[in-house]
Order: structure tokens, then C-alpha cells, then sequence
């Protein structure tokens, strides 16, 4: 069905960003952030009506489209600037727009004693609008722009506060290896669109997701190359091994783009494109082991280093890379399903976490160490709770958010092993372990124990405004009540959401991929499990840090400096990438690409060469230009002469 | 092609050569003797009183342009005439008539406007 | 015996819009007292506009008109077009300079309607005595306006001399139909056809043809009949430049690619090579001689031959195929369509990049005498007129031919025509050449955005000549990112030509 409102949707926020960015400081800064705000809440409410309209078609039949024109025509390469709205990119919008809408909100409190307001509510928009693009493209190319159109938007909000040359360094870090992500992806299409082109019926767009879904099956061939290309572009963009290192340094932007960006939208991107082409993963056996394998591995490596860091928004940061990683690898063992529940309740879990802890950095006049914290229960009634809540939820205590979506990837994950022994399984069994002891980590060093800060910044600390104070309310009920949008047919739910997504998925390869496969007891037992672990790393983390904190002198002293300088340093990945990739492409570009090639060859001798003999010439030629008409005339005349001549006795 | 062009070839090439041949045997064998009046611009006639590079009044090339325009216009009226004949059989006269009458009127109308426009004062 | 053809009025209906208009105008500036300035403008324009609406309203059956002499159909209908427009943008640009110079010159309005008229009747032409009534028509309006400002030496210069080796290339090419008459028995293109198509004309026909030619090669600015270009565009006025630069062009592109493709199809063979020779030549001194300018006219000028040469080259591709196979109709070549094509496509393109160019260049105005022509004259305009600075700079961009502008893909539409018609070198050497003017053209930008100097006193402004030049450098970007429609257009157009 064709519904026009699509395309409001995505230009809402597009005409926030151009009223922000076009007036910016002739805009009064209430006025900016009145205007962010109200461009996202008309794309949330035009958002909300779409997708009822959705709901209300039967459900084979839940596609809305809205063609805005041919885009590309060339020769057989027809693609149309368009929308497509089916269930998966419905929840995507509704995520989008929703904890979009609520992270402005909280902006207008965080942000008020700001310069450069219109700006900041100009990208924050402008993601919006770009991320609304990736999720509602028809076909890759729009996609793409959208996906590189975040990128962008990431990079210019990471570098906001641009005076400060580290926080430059981390944008430029994070669009840097984005790229190299991006040029997979962009392989990724052309080999998608040279195996497809031969192939196309009349009149199809070459790389339309309808198109390239019916097609299928002609893109055996390549479907090994073409997932796994893709999956360096998802690596990029979903903080996955190799390229996570951006995402930790990216927490040098503001803390409602953390929030916004690098938590509940933008690095969820990698797995949606993955649900969206599911089709094409599937076909690869291959190419999905190896998502399955580097997400689970991301997920564990990052919760370890989240475990050694000191700066509140670093734990965070390694907790979404870890978190993303059990997205990726339910995607991998085929569970596309769960994945995407997982996207969605880690958007309300993770925002709330980031929002919480922007509030207390508030709080704390911009102190972001967890060691010079403590105590603050007290004086932040209301974050404090909904921290708790967003803490709960991400440990996976039943039956809040992260436990039901986290417990969905875990059973595919024990029902991929096909036969083997659950390595999967067991990887994101140890991650859930740790992630429930470094969140409590967190909480008791923020919240609990006495206040180490120094005398004059605990006088100071208070409440933030309800601006900030909302949104994180609204968020912690989503966490802990978002589960239910999913709760899974064997621990006696729904399963809605799994159901809302089933015509979207191809069906996982020889995983579980709605999770109905496996017998209800062994999910009962694999929930009981893992709420065991979790609730077992609370506990840990609370004697830890709480009850009995000479436990943790007592375990360093025991293991050495060693392993915490290993987790503190991240395990020297940063180092090792300068070592091994930046450092002798350095050398490479500086001696012979500049010096030799750029400096010598090309500045030298081509361009200074050219430029000596094109300008000789031209000078020389200028001479003829003597400005007599007589001269000009005789070279008329002479021009005719060879016109006849040649005419006559050669043509 | 380039047969049917030999003729003609030969035809420019025979006159170059005579050319070239009467200047030069009229430079060898003609007698010199320098006088004044041989060096004179009109060697019989009146002496002449000045330059020839003097300037006219611009004037005298506006009537001198107007002139040839208007005129020239006006020559194409005989023609006309000849034509306007024939048409008067063919039964096309009011046709011919017409045409002729749109035409003297855009001459009309550019003479009316030089008129205006003060480019028949002399001024 | 005389027989009346048959008139059909409702196709001739903007010609004579625009003829009745002219002679109006004119005799409204001669008898009406109390006319002010903008009263001319305003009826100029709504001449303009009446033509247009003329042709949007009347539509005629397309075919040969008054016995044959015109040709009225939608390839003639898109350059109609084209020259109204550019006659509208050229009268808000001139009323605009004669009201910041306070010199009043109410006769450029009906010239500038005039020559409008004599382009269309030269596009529209399927006969050499009507080509040379609309190439005259246009010249001999287009002499006086170079003529614009009366007192100052440069600008008659410039219009002597434009006179003089203009009246020199109409002789040729009255010389050149006399010898096709005499071949061919009629002055007709379908009767050159005819004759050329059997290979009878012998070697007085290729030299009559070669003469006609020489005339066209003139008003394009083919070297080596280019040499007034440069003089004449430097001592016009700017927007008069422009007019030049781009209805002239249009129109004589316009007749040429007719001529060539209707009269000449089975003449290619003796031709080509000859035309290959000086296309080499247009673009490369064009391109050559544009680096070493002081002056940005100058500058554009030398740029608008380089990108005749690049026109020439779609040419090349259209006569291309048929060389090869003279027996074959050229509306069947895929090859032929793409490059006819391609060459409107870039003809429209040409003219709003120029056009938006020239815009800049008139309203910055005069100081000290001089119009700011010197490239030096621009340094940190960005600073002083943002929103002109950015439509120079994107005016500039397109001629350069970066991607996202029209003058990118017109070059792209061009060359790749070329390349499948088999002209690989030549295809190869436009690039080349389009590589070197990004130099100069690159350099304007520079000097407006690079330098903070505010020292230079050209600092005219004028509202709507800059509001006309930001939408013709908005519809170069647009038809930059967007060409399919206007693409298909052209193509439509050209099909119609060759029937």
C-alpha cells in the first residue's frame, strides 16, 4: 500500500536541522530547542499513525510504501527515491522517533548552559532525519546515504565541543575507521548489484529490498562474499571486533549524543541491516558462523574491559560494545528475532544508563570519574532509582527488559550448537555474568558508600532539572516493563513482538530463530540459569565494592598489577592498531606517496611541468591575440583557404 | 574530383607566372629618373592641398548608413513589381499587396523612429 | 508564376510576437514623453512572456512552414525556448546596469528582441536564404549592443571590429550558398541533401559547403575564425557578454546541428577529418589561451571557445556513424541520438552557468570607468556579497565540470556519446582539456573566498539580477543532481528533428 506520510516522517526532523542550522545564532536558544524538539515529536506522532495503519493490514500484507521518484536511471540501474515501512523498520522508526524524542527533551536541561545550541539541536535533528532515511530505505543505495549521512552526524556531534583537540581526535578516529567499514558495505552493493543485474525482471529496481529478497536465490553465488563485506560495514557502525576501537573514544561527545548515538540508535544500525538483507546471511552457513563467533567474542572482551574503567561513560561505552555483540550474534546464529527485541529494549535500558549518567555528571559539575563518586543515593532521588532500573534491566533480573530479550539470544544461541557443545552459549552465559557484576561496579562507586569527591563539589551536587528528570522516569518504566512486548511463548507470553517480525525474517539456518523450536524446559532452565548469574554477579559486585571493599585490594594484590593494567589499557588494541596498521602506513604515505609520488612525481613533474609547458604555449599563442582587426581578418582568410583546399582536393 | 580541378590550377598558375613575369621585366627594364612631380600624387592634375586621412563629421556617415539602408530597401521594390504582376493573374495580388505593405511598414516604422530619435538633425 | 504557400499562422505566431513586440518597443521609446526606464523593462519582458505563452498555448502541427523555408517542431521549440529565456534574463541584466550607471539606453530592449527574433528564425531555418536572413537579423542587432556603452572607446572597438570580420564571414557564407545554389539547383537544405546524398556535387559543392561552413565556424568561435571572440567580449558590456556568450552560441549550435544533420548526412566523410583537426585545435587553444588571462571576460571568453570545441565534438559524434555507413538514416543510431542529445543538454546547461556568470560580473557595476573584469577585482567577495560570491563560485564549478553540476554532466553526456561513436581520442583529449581548465576557473573561487582583502571598490548590488542569477546557478545544481527529465526532453527534441 502506498502512504505519503512516509516521507514527513523523515523530513520533519531534515526541516528542524535546516531552521536550526540556516538561523542558528539569530535564533533565540529557547526557540532552538522548542524547534529540535517539536520536529521530532510531529515525525514520533506521524510515526505512530503509520505504523497503526500498518498494524491494521493483515499480516502478510504489512508493507506501506511511498515512492518519491526515480532517483538513478541509468541504463539497466533504476533506482527510485523511496520508503518502504514494513514491521521492521516500523519498530526501528518507533525506537528512532520515540528515545529520540525523549533524548531532546533531556537536551534542552543538559545542554541549556551551552553555546551553540541551534547547532547542537541542528545535527541532533539532522541524525534523526538521517537515521529515519537508513531505516526507512527502500533500497540499499538510500540506505547508504542514510548510513553514511549518521556517520557524519556522529562525527560532527563527537567533535561538538571541537576547541578541545582530543575531542577532534576522537571524531576524526571515529569516522576514520567507519570508513574502512563503509568501503565493505559499498562492495558489498556493487557485488549484489553485478550478480543481480543479469538477472532483473523489467521495471525492478536493481537494489530494492523487495527485489533483491524475490531474487534470492540468484545470489547464491555470492552470498558468502557479499555477508561477509557487509559484516565489515556492521563492524564499523556496531562497534564489533575489529573495528569497536571508535566507539569508547566517541564518549567525548555530549552525553545525550552518547545516549542518542552511540548507544540506543545509530550503532544498532549494523544489526538492522543485517535483519533487513536476513535473507541473503542465511544463505551463507559460512558467513553467519563468523557473525555468531565475533559478535559473542565482542561481547565478552568488551564486558571484561568494561569491568577495569574508571570513567563512568567508558563503562558504558564497553558495556553497549558488549551489548552489541550479543545483537550481532543473534543475528549470526539466525535469530534475527531476538536480535531486534534486543536492539529495542537496550535502547530503553541503554539510554536510561546514559541519561542517568549524564545526570549525575551534571550533578557533579562535569566530573565523569567513578573514583571521585560515591554517596550520591541520596542526593539524586531521582536518578538514583532510575539508574537502579536501567542497572536491573541490563544484568537481566527477570522479568524486566534485558532479561527476557537477553534470555531469547542465549537459547538460540544453545540451540544453534548444533549437536557441539554450546560455545556460543556458554561465551554470552560468562557476559551476562559480568556485565551484572561491572553494572553493580558502577552503581556502588556512583551511588553507594561514602562521597570521596572534594569538600566544595559535594556542596554543590543537586537534582537535575525535570527536563532531564522526565525522560529518565518515562525510559525506566520502559526498561522495566519493555520486556513484555516479547515475553516468549514457553515462559508462558506472547511473543508478540517475535510474531509482529515473522514475515520480515527468513527462517534462521538450522538455529532457532523464533524460539518455539527448543522445549519449554529448556528454556525454564536456561532462564533459571541465567538469572542465577546475574543475580550471582550482583551479588559479587555488591560485596565487592559495598560490603566488604578490602576484597578488592585483596584480589589485586593477589593477581599482580598485572591484569587490571591489561583491562585498564583495553587490552593495548590501540596501541597494537598503532603499531601494526597506523604507524607503517604512515611511513608509507609520508615517504612514498608524498615524497616521492606526490612531492616529486606529481607536483613536480606533472603538475608544475604541465602547468610550465600549458602556460608557454598559452603565452606564446597570446602573442597572435595583437588586437588588429587586419591581422585577424588575414587569419580568417588564411582559415578559408585551407577550408577549400581541403575540401576540394582531399575530402 | 581532383582531375576536374587540374584545368583550373593550370588557368591560376599560368596568371601567377605572368604576372610575376611583366613586374619583374618592368622593374629590369624600365627607366628610372627621380623628379619632383613624378612623386607627386597626381603627376597632371591639381596639387593635392593635404593628407587624404582627414576625419569627416560623424554626421556624414550616419545619412551616408541611412541612405544605403533606405535605399537598398527601396530597391527591392522593383522586383517586387515584376512579381506583383504575375500574382495579379494567379489571383494572389491581395496577398503579394499585403506582404509589401508589412514590409514598407517595419521600413515605416525604423524611419519614423530615426525621425524621433533626432537622427536626421544636423546637429 | 507565383503561387501563395499556405500560412499557418498559429505556427509563426512567436515570431511575430517577438517582431510586432520589437517594433512596439521601439516606437514606444520614440513617442512616449513620459516613460520611465522600468516601463521599457517591463514591456520587453511582457513580449518575452507573450512569446512563451504563445508557444504554450497555440500548438501548431509540426512540420515545414511558408513553402518549406521554416521548420517549426520541438527540436525549433526547445531553443525557442532557451533564446526567450536568455532575452528575459539578458533585459533584467541590462536594465539593472543602465539604472546603476544612471545612463539610460532605451534601444537596447527592441535590439535584444531582435536578435532573439533572428536566433529563433536561424534555428528554425530549412533554407540558406532564410538562415542568412536570421543569421543577419541576429548580427546586426547584436553589433549594436556590443556597442552598449556609446562613449566609451573599448566597447566601439569591440563593436567595429565584431562589424568588420562579421560582415566578413556573411560574405563567405553568401558566397558559399551561391555556390550550393548553383549546384544544387535550390537553396533548400531538403535540395542540398538531395545532391550531396548522390556524391554529384563535385569539388564546387564541397567548396560551397566549406563556405557556409566558415560562417557558422565564425559565430561559434571555431579556430581559426575565433579571434575576434576574445576583443569583443572584453569591450562589451558584461551582460551583453553573456548574451553573446550564450544565446549567439545556442542559436548558431542550434542551426549548425540542423544543417549538418539535414543537409550534410551523406557528407561526413569529406568533412570530418577536417572538423576533427580544428575541434582539436577550438578546445586547446581555448583552453590554452583562458590560462594566461588577466581578465575574467577575457577568461570566459577563451572558455567559450574551449567549450565549443567540446560542442564540436558531439557534432563529431553525430556524423560520426554516418560517415561509416552512409546509406543509413540517422534517426536509427543510438549512438546519433545520444550525442544530439547530449549536445541540447549541454547547450541549456552552458547557457545557465553563463548566464549566472555574467550576472555576477554586471551587477558588481563599474568604478574608475572600468566593469570589474579584472580576476583581481573579486579577491574576498565572498566576504563582501556572500550570496553572489556562492553563485559565482557555483557558475564556475559547473564550467569546470565538477560532479553535481549540470556543466558535469553535460561534459559527461558528451564525451560518452564520443567515446561510442568511436572517437577515443578525441573523447580522451576533451578530458584533458576540461582537466586543465579547472585551473582558471578555480582560480576566481580562490581569489573570492582566499583572501580577506576588502580593498577592491567593485561593490555594486543590485537585487534582481542576483535573485535571476541564484536561480539559474540553483537550476545548474539541480540539473546537476537531477537530469532525467530534462535529459529525456533534449532527447525527445532531437528525435524530432530527425524525424
Amino acid at each position: 500500500m502506498i502512504d505519503t506520510s512516509l516521507r514527513w516522517i523523515v523530513l520533519a526532523p531534515l526541516v528542524g536541522a535546516a531552521v536550526n542550522g540556516l538561523l542558528n545564532r539569530r535564533l533565540p536558544r529557547r526557540a532552538a530547542g522548542l524547534v529540535g524538539c517539536a520536529a521530532v515529536a510531529v515525525s514520533l506522532a506521524l510515526a505512530v499513525r503509520a505504523v497503526l495503519r500498518l498494524a491494521a493490514l493483515p499480516a502478510d500484507e504489512r508493507v506501506l510504501t511511498d515512492t518519491l521518484g526515480r532517483w538513478i536511471a541509468s541504463g539497466s540501474l533504476q533506482v527510485d527515491a523511496g520508503f518502504l515501512l514494513d514491521p521492521l523498520s516500523a519498530v526501528m522508526i518507533l525506537v528512532v522517533t520515540g528515545v529520540g524524542f525523549l533524548i531532546h527533551v533531556y537536551s534542552l536541561g543538559y545542554m541549556a548552559h551551552n553555546a551553540g545550541l541551534p547547532r547542537f539541536f541542528a545535527f541532533l535533528n539532522l541524525f534523526i532525519g538521517a537515521m529515519l532515511v537508513l531505516v526507512l530505505a527502500e533500497n540499499l543505495p538510500l540506505l547508504f546515504i542514510g548510513w553514511e549521512g549518521v556517520g557524519l552526524c556522529s562525527y560532527l556531534l563527537i567533535s561538538f565541543w571541537f576547541d578541545a583537540e582530543a575531542n577532534a581526535d576522537a571524531g576524526r578516529k571515529a569516522f576514520i575507521t567507519n570508513r574502512v567499514g563503509d568501503f565493505g558495505a559499498l562492495l558489498a552493493m556493487f557485488v549484489l548489484g553485478v550478480a543481480l543485474l543479469p538477472h532483473l525482471g523489467p521495471g525492478e529496481g536493481l537494489f530494492s529490498f523487495p527485489v533483491l529478497r524475490a531474487h534470492a536465490h540468484d545470489l547464491t553465488g555470492v552470498a558468502t562474499l557479499a555477508s561477509l563485506l557487509l559484516f565489515l560495514g556492521v563492524t564499523g557502525k556496531s562497534a564489533q571486533i575489529p573495528l569497536y576501537i571508535w566507539l569508547p573514544d566517541a564518549m567525548a561527545g555530549p552525553t545525550p549524543v552518547s545516549a542518542l548515538i552511540h548507544a540506543a540508535t545509530m550503532v544498532t544500525a549494523g544489526v538492522y541491516l543485517m535483519a533487513r538483507l536476513s535473507f541473503l546471511f542465511v544463505l551463507s552457513p559460512a558467513a553467519m558462523s563468523v557473525v555468531a563467533g565475533v559478535g559473542i567474542g565482542t561481547a565478552l572482551f568488551a564486558a571484561t574491559i568494561a569491568v577495569a574503567q574508571t570513567d563512568i561513560k567508558k563503562v558504558l561505552a564497553y558495556s553497549t560494545v558488549s551489548q552489541l555483540g550479543y545483537m550481532v550474534a543473534a543475528c549470526g546464529v539466525g535469530a534475527f528475532a531476538a536480535g531486534v527485541f534486543h536492539v529495542v529494549t537496550h535502547a530503553f535500558f541503554k539510554a536510561l544508563l546514559f541519561l542517568g549518567a549524564g545526570s549525575v555528571i551534571h550533578a557533579m559539575h562535569h566530573e565523569q570519574d567513578l573514583r571521585a563518586m560515591g554517596g550520591l543515593a541520596r542526593r539524586l532521588p531521582l536518578t538514583w532509582p532510575t539508574m537502579l532500573a536501567g542497572t536491573l534491566a541490563i544484568a537481566g533480573v527477570p522479568p524486566l527488559a534485558g532479561f527476557v530479550s537477553k534470555d531469547e539470544i542465549l537459547f538460540a544461541a544453545f540451540l544453534g550448537a548444533r549437536g557441539g557443545f554450546p560455545w556460543l552459549w556458554l561465551a554470552g552465559f560468562l557476559t551476562a555474568g559480568l556485565t551484572a557484576f561491572y553494572m553493580m561496579r558502577l552503581i556502588a562507586l556512583a551511588f553507594l558508600g561514602e562521597s570521596r569527591a572534594s569538600p566544595e563539589a559535594r556542596a554543590n551536587v543537586h537534582e537535575s532539572p525535570p527536563t532531564m528528570t522526565v525522560p529518565l522516569v518515562v525510559l525506566a518504566a520502559l526498561s522495566v516493563a519493555g520486556g513484555f512486548l516479547g515475553w516468549p511463548h514457553a515462559l508462558g507470553g506472547g511473543a508478540r513482538l517475535q510474531a509482529w517480525l515473522a514475515p520480515v525474517f527468513a527462517s534462521g539456518h538450522g538455529a532457532a530463530a523464533d524460539g518455539g523450536h527448543g522445549s519449554a524446559g529448556l528454556e525454564w532452565t536456561l532462564a533459571g540459569v541465567s538469572t542465577l548469574i546475574a543475580i550471582a554477579g550482583l551479588g559479587l559486585g555488591y560485596l565487592a565494592y559495598v560490603r566488604r571493599p578490602r576484597l578488592v585490594a585483596a584480589a589485586r594484590a593477589w593477581l599482580g598489577g598485572r591484569p587490571a593494567q591489561v583491562l585498564g589499557r583495553k587490552y593495548f588494541v590501540d596501541e597494537l592498531y598503532g603499531r601494526l596498521i597506523y604507524r607503517p602506513l604512515q611511513r608509507l604515505a609520508d615517504v612514498v606517496c608524498f615524497r616521492w609520488v606526490d612531492r616529486g612525481l606529481i607536483d613536480n613533474l606533472l603538475v608544475g611541468g604541465s602547468a610550465v609547458v600549458t602556460i608557454f604555449t598559452g603565452s606564446l599563442l597570446r602573442l597572435m591575440q595583437n588586437g588588429l582587426v587586419r591581422f585577424y581578418a588575414w587569419v580568417f582568410a588564411l582559415g578559408v583557404t585551407v577550408f577549400a583546399v581541403y575540401l576540394t582536393f582531399l575530402g | 574530383m581532383t582531375a576536374s580541378a587540374v584545368p583550373v590550377l593550370l588557368v591560376l598558375l599560368v596568371a601567377v607566372l605572368f604576372a610575376a613575369l611583366f613586374l619583374v621585366l618592368s622593374y629590369w627594364l624600365g627607366p628610372r629618373r627621380r623628379d619632383p612631380l613624378k612623386e607627386s600624387p597626381y603627376e597632371c592634375g591639381i596639387p593635392a592641398r593635404g593628407t587624404v586621412q582627414i576625419r569627416f563629421f560623424v554626421r556624414f556617415f550616419l545619412v551616408a548608413l541611412f541612405f544605403l539602408i533606405f535605399d537598398l530597401e527601396a530597391v527591392f521594390l522593383y522586383p517586387w513589381v515584376l512579381v506583383f504582376r504575375s500574382s495579379l493573374e494567379s489571383g494572389a495580388a491581395a496577398f503579394a499587396l499585403g506582404e509589401m505593405g508589412v514590409f514598407l511598414a517595419i521600413l515605416v516604422t525604423g524611419f519614423v523612429y530615426v525621425w524621433r530619435k533626432g537622427g536626421l538633425e544636423w546637429q | 508564376m507565383i503561387t501563395v504557400p499556405p500560412v499557418n499562422w498559429p505556427a509563426l505566431l512567436p515570431y511575430l510576437v517577438i517582431g510586432g513586440g520589437g517594433l512596439v518597443v521601439m516606437l514606444v521609446d520614440a513617442f512616449v514623453r513620459t516613460l520611465r526606464k522600468d516601463h521599457l523593462t517591463a514591456l520587453t519582458g511582457l513580449v518575452f512572456l507573450g512569446a512563451a505563452i504563445a508557444m504554450i498555448a497555440v500548438k501548431p502541427e509540426p512540420g515545414p512552414q511558408l513553402g518549406g523555408m521554416l521548420t517549426v517542431q520541438m527540436y525549433t521549440r526547445f531553443f525557442d525556448f532557451l533564446l526567450l529565456g536568455i532575452g528575459l534574463v539578458t533585459t533584467v541584466y541590462g536594465s539593472a546596469v543602465y539604472s546603476q550607471d544612471g545612463d539610460y539606453r532605451p534601444e537596447f530592449y527592441p535590439l535584444v528582441l531582435f536578435a532573439v527574433l533572428g536566433m529563433m528564425v536561424l534555428v528554425a531555418a530549412s533554407d540558406l536564404l532564410i538562415l542568412f536572413l536570421g543569421i543577419e537579423t541576429m548580427s546586426l542587432a547584436v553589433y549594436a549592443l556590443v556597442c552598449g556603452r556609446r562613449g566609451e572607446l573599448r566597447s566601439s572597438e569591440a563593436a567595429l571590429k565584431y562589424l568588420l570580420l562579421g560582415s566578413f564571414a556573411s560574405a563567405f557564407l553568401l558566397m558559399g550558398a551561391a555556390l550550393l545554389y548553383g549546384c544544387a539547383g535550390g537553396t533548400s537544405y531538403a535540395a542540398l541533401a538531395a545532391v550531396g546524398g548522390t556524391g554529384e556535387g563535385g569539388p564546387l559543392f564541397a567548396v560551397g559547403l566549406g563556405l557556409v561552413l566558415v560562417g557558422f565556424a565564425f559565430k561559434v568561435a571555431m579556430v581559426p575564425f575565433h579571434m575576434w571572440t576574445p576583443d569583443v567580449y572584453d569591450g562589451a558590456p558584461a551582460h551583453v557578454t553573456g548574451f553573446m556568450a550564450t544565446a549567439v552560441k545556442a542559436a548558431a549550435f542550434g542551426a549548425l546541428i540542423r544543417f549538418v544533420t539535414i543537409a550534410l548526412p551523406g557528407l561526413a566523410a569529406h568533412w570530418s577529418g577536417l572538423l576533427t583537426v580544428l575541434t582539436v585545435l577550438t578546445m586547446t587553444a581555448g583552453n590554452l589561451l583562458a590560462l594566461v588571462q588577466a581578465s575574467i571576460k577575457r577568461m570566459l571568453a577563451y572558455s567559450s571557445i574551449a567549450h565549443a570545441g567540446y560542442l564540436l565534438l558531439g557534432v563529431l559524434a553525430i556524423l560520426a556513424p554516418a560517415g561509416g555507413d552512409p546509406g543509413r538514416p540517422l534517426r536509427e543510431s543510438a549512438v546519433v541520438q545520444a550525442a544530439g542529445s547530449g549536445l541540447l543538454f549541454y547547450l541549456l546547461g552552458y547557457c545557465l552557468m553563463n548566464l549566472a556568470a555574467f550576472g555576477v560580473i554586471s551587477q558588481l557595476g563599474r568604478s574608475g570607468g572600468v566593469e570589474a573584469d579584472q580576476v583581481d577585482h573579486y579577491r574576498g567577495l565572498s566576504g563582501r556579497q556572500p550570496v553572489a560570491a556562492a553563485v559565482l563560485a557555483v557558475a564556475m564549478f559547473s564550467l569546470a565540470g565538477i560532479p553535481g553540476t549540470v556543466g558535469f554532466l553535460g561534459k559527461f553526456y558528451l564525451f560518452e556519446a564520443a567515446i561510442r561513436a568511436q572517437l577515443v581520442p578525441l573523447a580522451i583529449w576533451g578530458v584533458v582539456n576540461s582537466l586543465l581548465s579547472v585551473y582558471y576557473y578555480l582560480r576566481v573561487v580562490v581569489v573570492m573566498y582566499m583572501s580577506d582583502d576588502q580593498t577592491e571598490p567593485f561593490d555594486g548590488r543590485n537585487w534582481e539580477t542576483i535573485l535571476l542569477a541564484g536561480c539559474l546557478a540553483a537550476l545548474v545544481v539541480l540539473l546537476g543532481v537531477f537530469p532525467a527529465a530534462v535529459h529525456g526532453l533534449t532527447s525527445l527534441a532531437f528525435g524530432t528533428m530527425l524525424g
